[in-house]
């Protein structure tokens, strides 16, 4: 009889186990879940401050007021190096 | 044989009897816990609920990102990012001297005055001690080490304007508590700001967040994008014209307005003195007013050409008629008129390009008050505009019967009557697209374009519906444009602002200001103004500038102050207008949605 009842206590016990495992899972992913909207809100918030920085960077006003010198330069450090001609060799 | 010596039956066995008073007790216990557990689940089950629910959820406010305001191009004019705001809690501030001490080591903030708050209100809980501080500022209050229940942060949202203080009329701004003030930020603030929501989360016994609960929370509204007709490109030279002309004549104030008159759009709208929105605090009390919406003057000479296109509109003027000018005066009634140089006669074309007030006046008794009054009124003078800013004022058109004979003479040339600059391009708007009364807007309208862009899935303010009247036949309007307009820039008032290579048209006003002391009108306080657009044969762009009182030393004419800026501007515009498109250009950045997130 008590190997009985223990046997049925140790079955209490390891679904109550179980149960509590899954409902930790549960949370955790409640968690994770959780998570995301205030990740969005970081993300939306650090989206903004990207943009802000761009605009301000890129500013019309600013472009604008750019030395030519600076814009040439630029241009020419782009500009492709004309590669020799064939007849150019030995 | 005594009871010792007796075997052990089942009932006597002291192993029996133990083993089965444990399992009694056992059984009891369990039965107790049964017990108990159907008590709480069963009777007590609502009531413990209510209990874990009000100690483990809570809920904040999700507050609305405020919608951005963009250029017809895509550029950010206005934008929203957070900052944090440092308060403290006086109620757990031990030592308020040595707090107050080792913030200001941090913060500029007033020492006296944040001692003296705290002090006063030592149960306080909250009181806000700095608000949306910089990044370095945030480090330097971490750094401190301060008791960590006596302050906090808070993220609130702070409002950007990229482009400084270009546009700053029509955008106005936004205040510490996200109200808009002045001009698109005012006008719609509803549709800018958007509506919080709220989000219900539990907690655990650490206090972290174990769950948002979605079903019991409220989704933000976050504020629409609100896309504008102007071009900052525009605007940014409009501006700095704008200035050069401010030192160059040191005026009370003047505003340049740039618009397309086929559908009413405004590329580019600049009022002086001026103000930088990222910077409240130190805007000068005159800089808050829209000149071109909010200050009336007397238009003078460019009224002219509404006059004579209304006289020939209802046929008591014809295109090659010649006015008598009785060289230079000419009595009404117990008034002289006088111009500024004697004809005998003009043709109607050199009547608007001489500004020939005597010829206006002629022109004006052929109409009689009835059709001057009705001339007023329908090129849209004495009722707003309808565009969407706020302040816009109505100008000031006397009702008719107070008009009297004085009034014939006066109105044709401009006088008894005050207008908006945002009346009078509108205008001459109607003049320059043929004969169309067009309503002027801000918004550009996104619907009528079914193009798939990436803005489509970002939640937009609409624009209003365009509203156009027929008011004059387009051959009229052609003739005041291409001819006596024309002709104006070319041989007229305005020659100061031929450009080479342009065909211009134009139309110079000087207005004498009231004096208050006389009651008449002031001989050294003048309104200048100058209207033009091009090219003459088929209108793109109008500019108009309005310069009140000039003060620094010169002639104060329309032509000679604001017709050079007129014509710079115009320059510039016409080449703009060339990149404009009339679909929205998207720039990259775009690509993620800052609205209607979840």
């Amino acid at each position: 009889m008590f190997f009985r009842f223990a046997c049925g206590l140790i079955l209490v016990v390891l679904v109550s186990m179980l149960g509590i495992a899954l409902e930790k899972q549960t949370l955790e992913m409640n968690r994770a879940v959780s998570r995301q909207y205030f990740q969005i809100d970081l993300l939306l918030e650090l989206h903004a401050r990207l943009r802000l920085s761009i605009q301000q960077k890129t500013a019309p006003a600013l472009l604008a007021d750019a030395p030519l010198t600076d814009q040439t330069s630029t241009a020419q450090r782009f500009r492709r190096v004309p590669s020799p001609c064939r007849s150019d060799r030995p | 044989m005594d009871s010792k010596d007796k075997p052990l039956t089942g009932n006597t066995n002291p192993y029996w009897l133990r083993s089965r008073l444990v399992s009694a007790v056992v059984m009891l216990g369990w039965m107790l816990m049964i017990a108990r557990l159907i008590h709480l689940q069963g009777s007590q089950h609502q009531l413990l609920n209510t209990k874990v629910a009000r100690q483990s959820t809570f809920s904040e406010t999700v507050p609305a990102r405020p919608g951005e305001i963009l250029d017809r191009n895509g550029h950010v004019l206005a934008m929203t990012v957070t900052r944090d705001s440092l308060y403290a809690v006086p109620s757990e501030i031990e030592d308020p001297r040595a707090f107050v001490w080792a913030i200001s080591d941090a913060l500029d903030v007033n020492v006296d005055l944040l001692f003296r708050r705290i002090t006063d209100s030592p149960d306080k809980h909250f009181i806000w001690v700095k608000r949306r501080l910089e990044e370095e500022e945030v480090d330097r209050v971490r750094s401190l080490q301060l008791p960590k229940r006596a302050w906090g942060f808070r993220r609130e949202y702070l409002r950007q304007y990229p482009q400084g203080q270009y546009a700053a009329h029509v955008l106005g701004m936004r205040d510490i508590d996200n109200i808009g003030h002045g001009g698109l930020e005012q006008s719609l603030d509803q549709d800018i700001r958007g509506r919080d929501g709220r989000r219900t989360m539990s907690r655990d016994a650490r206090g972290l967040v174990v769950e948002v609960a979605m079903e019991r929370s409220i989704a933000p509204r976050h504020g629409r994008t609100v896309i504008t007709t102007l071009d900052v490109l525009t605007q940014i030279r409009v501006e700095r014209e704008l200035s050069e002309l401010m030192q160059r004549w040191n005026p009370l104030g003047a505003c340049v307005v740039v618009m397309e008159p086929h559908s009413g759009e405004v590329l580019a709208m600049a009022s002086a003195p001026t103000f930088n929105p990222n910077r409240p605090g130190s805007v000068p009390e005159d800089a808050w007013k829209n000149l071109a919406v909010s200050a009336v003057f007397e238009p003078g000479s460019t009224f002219k050409p509404f006059i004579v296109g209304w006289a020939m509109q209802h046929d008591v003027l014809q295109f090659d008629e010649r006015i008598k000018c009785f060289n230079g005066a000419y009595r009404m009634g117990r008034r002289i008129l006088h111009d500024h140089h004697a004809y005998s006669e003009l043709s109607v074309e050199d009547v608007l390009v001489k500004s020939s007030n005597i010829g206006m006046a002629r022109i004006g008794e052929r109409l009689g008050l009835e059709g001057l009054h009705q001339a007023t009124a329908t090129f849209g003078f004495g009722r707003r505009t309808g565009i969407e800013l706020p302040g816009e004022i109505d100008g000031l058109v006397r009702r008719r019967d107070l008009w009297d004979e004085y009034s014939i003479g006066s109105i044709p040339m401009g006088q008894e009557i005050a207008v908006t600059p945002l009346q009078l391009i509108t205008a001459h708007a109607a003049l320059a697209n043929g004969g169309r009364l067009v309503r002027p807007r801000l918004l550009m309208g996104t619907g009528e374009d079914s193009t798939p862009t990436p803005l489509n899935h970002i939640e937009t303010v609409d624009a209003t519906p365009a509203i156009e009247t027929s008011i004059l036949r387009p051959d009229i309007a052609q003739w005041l444009v291409a001819g006596p307009m024309k002709n104006v820039v070319e041989r007229g008032t305005a020659k100061s602002a031929r450009t080479p290579g342009i065909s211009m048209f134009g139309k110079t006003g000087t207005a004498q200001k009231p004096d208050p002391e006389t009651g008449g009108y002031s001989h050294s306080r003048h309104v200048c103004s100058f209207i033009c657009g091009a090219p003459a044969e088929n209108p793109q762009v109008l500019v108009l500038v309005m310069v009140d009182e000039p003060r620094a030393p010169g002639a104060h004419y329309g032509g000679s102050v604001a017709a050079p800026t007129g014509a710079k501007v115009l320059q510039y515009a016409l080449q703009r207008i060339l990149h404009l498109s009339h679909r929205l250009t998207i720039r990259p950045e775009h690509d993620l949605p800052p609205t209607r997130v979840r």
